[in-house]
């Protein structure tokens, strides 16, 4: 296996320039939605709204004011694909379509997904979507073409502020806590990392420096390991099974020598003692002379 | 609420997907069971069963295909077409659900066919010697183990899907499991009494016990309800803020409840059944029941 590789995304350092934005749409061939006649969303500077098929990279823009609002603080975050290590996606894709790549990092493979939308209920951080025009599931590949090329992703490659840092993971995380142990130094205690150590899915390979909590991002703070959960619900389903199947024994268990024609048991009948009515299209089959087995493994009476 | 997980967009033929494969899975795994412990009195019930589960799963089948992105690679859900080996990832449940499927589905065409044998029609009296012999030998009871176990993995796989993901309210609660095998359960003695009263061909007294076990089923379905909300009551004041959504679970609640009503006056076992609207509003709870626990995760965003 090659090198695993990562993104550290220091926040502090974004402008909002949406370089990353632009450089995945060109290496990657993606078209502007609406033909670039993007509505307004409102949401200072975010026109792109949330991640998309056409949309892998997501700038996003937190304003915070304070209530006279004479401070104001204005977080940006080039947000992508986390390529989890313990990626719920890829875990719970049924076609095998979402690998893991030799740079550790997560993939899907367009010519085997069968749009299920199962990654997309499973991700945590709303990164997949499926593709109106080829119906299979769509995100960040890491460039995973150009790693093969030995270049760095496009995304990091046009960061003109070093936001996006891309290298060996190892090398990120020492740098990544080098960044904060100067931030908290430099009296802002608020600074956190989030996905770089294995608390969050096992660890994140584009992990971030925040100077909030992770849900001003819009980032959840502790997301699922969907497989962990199956066998809970597995626990949760065989005990009602069992309830199922023994309530079934009970209505369905047999009294005695109850419906055998001719003795007491069949005249007292099932509950209260009273006899069962002869249906009309059931075969007397009792009554036959000749008994033999039927596909059910019940008796059902013989040829004349 | 902020919800940074994406919506995977299940709606329609997911709902008929769950609902039908409740119903086909708990028809077939009661049928199991009662050839299991009264298999001569209980016969036009476990035929009726199996002439219910054998199309229901065709049309599950369907559904399932429709709903892809992709339909025509939905054979991706069980090989993988560039390596063409076996794709099976058992902590998957839509990886392990696909399989049972398939094979769950071979199970209730064989019953099917079995009961079609039975009834000698279509021709198949000629299949009856080798089905008989099939039923007789002991590797029988082992299938039909294996086919009850199926029945009850189809029954209640769908809640662990939900749970398995990210989504508000599936996620927060392993008890979706518990509460699709216990509805699923309800929904198929059910359709199966509803059904052999149209066929008329079962015994009065077991179409009551059938009917007995309905309602206790139902009732392990309200249970099982009641503590699923208690495991997600943080959510419930969000979930609850809309008027839609608290109709829809007000009149699922109703309709839960309305078929454990006492009767009016008490019924002779072994004559007379409860009316059929029992049997109709269980079957329409359930459907509301996955409608409710599918929409949850939109109705909260
Ligand atoms: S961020 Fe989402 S899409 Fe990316 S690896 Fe993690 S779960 Fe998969
Ligand atoms: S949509 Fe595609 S990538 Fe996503 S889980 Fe289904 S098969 Fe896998």
């Amino acid at each position: 296996m090659a090198q695993a590789v990562g993104f550290f995304t220091d926040t502090t350092l974004c402008i909002g320039c949406k370089a990353c934005e632009v450089a995945c749409h060109q290496w990657n061939g993606l078209p502007a939605l609406h033909g670039g006649q993007k509505p307004l969303t409102g949401n200072s500077y975010d026109n792109t709204g949330s991640f998309s098929h056409v949309d892998w990279r997501h700038v996003k823009f937190v304003e915070q004011f304070s209530a006279d609002r004479g401070q104001a603080a204005w977080l940006m975050m080039s947000d992508v694909c986390k390529h989890c290590v313990d990626a719920p996606c890829l875990d719970v894709c049924p076609t095998g379509a979402i690998i893991r790549t030799e740079f550790d990092t997560v993939y899907i493979r367009e010519r085997v997904c069968n749009g299920c939308r199962d990654c997309i209920a499973a991700c945590p951080f709303g990164v997949i979507a499926i593709s109106p025009s080829k119906h299979v599931a769509q995100k960040c590949t890491f460039c995973y073409d150009r790693l093969q090329a030995g270049r760095p992703p496009a995304c990091a490659q046009a960061c003109p502020t070093g936001s996006i840092q891309f290298g060996p993971i190892d090398v990120l995380h020492a740098r990544a806590q080098a960044r904060l142990a100067k931030l908290h130094a430099e009296g802002k205690p608020q600074a956190r990392l989030y996905g770089a150590d294995d608390s969050v899915l096992g660890g994140l390979r584009s992990f971030y420096l925040l100077m909030e909590r992770p849900e001003v991002y819009g980032l959840p703070e502790a997301p699922l390991v969907p497989r962990r959960s199956v066998w809970k619900s597995a626990l949760a389903g065989l005990v009602n099974a069992v309830l199922v199947a023994l309530a079934a024994l009970v209505a369905f268990r047999r009294r005695g020598r109850e419906g055998q024609p001719g003795t007491s048991a069949s005249r007292a009948g099932p509950d209260r003692g009273r006899l069962p009515v002869e249906p009309a299209r059931v075969p007397p089959m009792s009554a036959a002379p000749d008994i033999c087995p039927g596909p059910y493994g019940a008796e059902r009476p013989g040829p004349p | 609420m902020s919800v940074p997980a994406a919506d995977p967009h299940w709606r329609g033929w997911i709902l008929a997907y769950f609902y039908l494969g409740g119903v086909a899975a708990g028809a077939y795994l009661l049928a199991g069971i009662a050839q299991l412990s009264d298999s001569r009195r209980h016969l036009p019930m476990i035929r009726t069963a199996h002439y219910l589960a054998a199309p229901l799963m065709a049309v599950c089948a369907g559904l399932l295909v429709i709903d892809l992105d992709h339909p025509l690679r939905f054979w991706h859900m069980l090989f993988d077409p560039i390596s063409g080996r076996a794709v099976f990832k058992p902590w998957s449940p839509m990886s392990l659900g696909s399989w049972m499927l398939l094979v769950f589905g071979l199970f209730t065409a064989w019953s099917f066919l079995c009961a079609l044998a039975d009834d000698e029609r279509l021709g198949l009296a000629r299949l009856c010697k080798p089905l008989r012999w099939l039923r007789d030998t002991r590797l029988a009871w082992l299938v039909r183990g294996a086919g009850i176990a199926c029945a009850f993995f189809i029954a209640s796989y769908t809640g662990a899907l939900l749970t398995a993901t990210n989504q508000p309210v599936w996620s927060m609660s392993p008890l979706l499991a518990a509460v699709f095998c216990a509805s699923s359960a309800s929904t198929g003695a059910a359709s199966v009494t509803l059904a052999a009263r149209l066929r008329g061909d079962a015994l009065p007294d077991v179409q009551w016990r059938w009917h007995r076990l309905e309602r206790w089923l139902l009732m392990l379905e309200v249970a099982s309800v009641l503590a699923w909300l208690y495991t997600i009551r943080s959510a419930l004041p969000l979930l609850l803020r809309g008027s839609g959504t608290q109709l829809v679970a007000g009149a699922t609640a109703l309709l839960m409840l309305l078929p454990l009503l006492p009767e009016p006056r008490p019924l002779e076992p072994a004559v007379e059944l409860p009316a059929s609207w029992r049997a109709v509003t269980s079957l329409t709870a359930g459907l509301c029941l996955r409608y409710v626990v599918l929409w949850s995760a939109v109705a909260i965003r």
